[in-house]
């Protein structure tokens, strides 16, 4: 009998030894977990999240008007510089997914139109056409149109740690400055928090 | 003592206070639901949906939710968009969007057509 309830409390202890020893270090969102079942979460920033921030600030940009055609003529957006102020590399925060959504989705129905030599970064995304029509300025003296307006933005982070538990939280600023009075006409920001629990043993 | 412990850090639910009677004027959406997840359905109840077009010709939706459980839950909601034909309009911001509630909570899923070709909307609700 003795050998019984040793055995058995051996195994209860094993076993709770196995649960509490795991080596994977498990990441939820701190507002529940990212995606659905299938999905993977990770501390970073997962397309899922970026896809929330561009439909959220796409709502925002809508919801203001501020790029909402004065004269039926097409709004000249410039894409500016998008800072990444986080410890994560550029590869892990993709910048050009987050504005590449934005920029589709404001597109889709010809209101709004992209500069198209300037992207993340400054350098021009087509090189050859750039290059072809700064010729064909040049040479037929025709003078380049600037853009209306320009969106830039910048990540931050913010991390706090208590025991086993770390907090991320990645904060996703933008603004959209117009050219004809040179102020800054609209921003907004959203968040994006991750937290990661580290096994004890 | 661990099980009431457990219980008990499981149930936080909400408390609010809003104005007696609103001033707001809601144009509400006489909406037909399909539901092939009960389970998520009885937890997240849809109370309402209302629209509004914004000043440059596009669809706002608010869908009004409540959970109906005194603890949290998770669900994952997406827009889809339709044109006056009905077709569907693809978007590059189309994936299920995660969404926390707490226990007996109210909160709104808001959705801004990505262009003013679209008309219609169909919101998709996934537990996770």
């Amino acid at each position: 009998m003795k050998t019984t309830k040793l055995k058995l409390l051996g195994c209860g202890l094993a076993s709770l030894l196995l649960i509490g020893c795991g080596t994977t270090r498990t990441t939820t969102d701190s507002k529940g977990p990212t995606g659905t079942q299938d999905s993977v979460v990770t501390a970073g920033v997962d397309p899922r999240d970026l896809a929330r921030i561009a439909s959220e600030m796409l709502e925002s940009l809508r919801t203001k008007g501020t790029l909402d055609p004065r004269d039926k003529k097409p709004v000249l957006l410039g894409i500016s510089r998008f800072r990444n102020d986080t410890g994560l590399h550029d590869r892990e925060l993709n910048m050009e997914a987050l504005v590449g959504q934005i920029r589709a989705d404001l597109t889709r129905d010809g209101k709004v139109e992209i500069e198209p030599f300037y992207r993340v970064g400054g350098k021009p995304e087509d090189q050859v056409a750039y290059d072809l029509w700064r010729r064909k300025n040049f040479l037929e003296n025709r003078p380049e149109r600037d853009p209306d307006f320009t969106l830039s933005g910048t990540v931050l982070q913010h991390r706090a740690r208590q025991g086993n538990k770390t907090e991320i939280t990645y904060t996703f600023q933008l603004r959209l400055i117009s050219m004809a009075t040179s102020s800054q006409v609209w921003e907004d920001s959203r968040e994006v928090t991750k937290l990661s629990k580290r096994p004890i043993f | 003592m661990v099980a009431i412990a457990l219980l008990t850090q499981g149930c936080k639910s909400v408390n609010s206070v809003e104005r007696a009677e609103p001033v707001n004027q809601r144009q509400m959406v006489s909406d037909k639901r399909i539901i092939t997840d009960p389970s998520l359905a009885r937890k997240v109840q849809i109370l309402g949906v209302n629209e509004a077009t914004l000043p440059g010709g596009y669809l706002k939706v608010q869908v009004e939710v409540r959970n109906a459980t005194r603890v949290a839950q998770d669900f994952s909601y997406r827009f889809d968009w339709l044109d006056a034909s009905g077709m569907h309009l693809r978007t590059a911001t189309a994936g299920f969007i995660p969404q926390h509630i707490q226990g007996a909570e109210h909160l709104y899923v808001i959705g801004v057509a990505p262009s003013s070709d679209a008309k219609d909307f169909q919101v998709k609700f996934i537990e996770q």
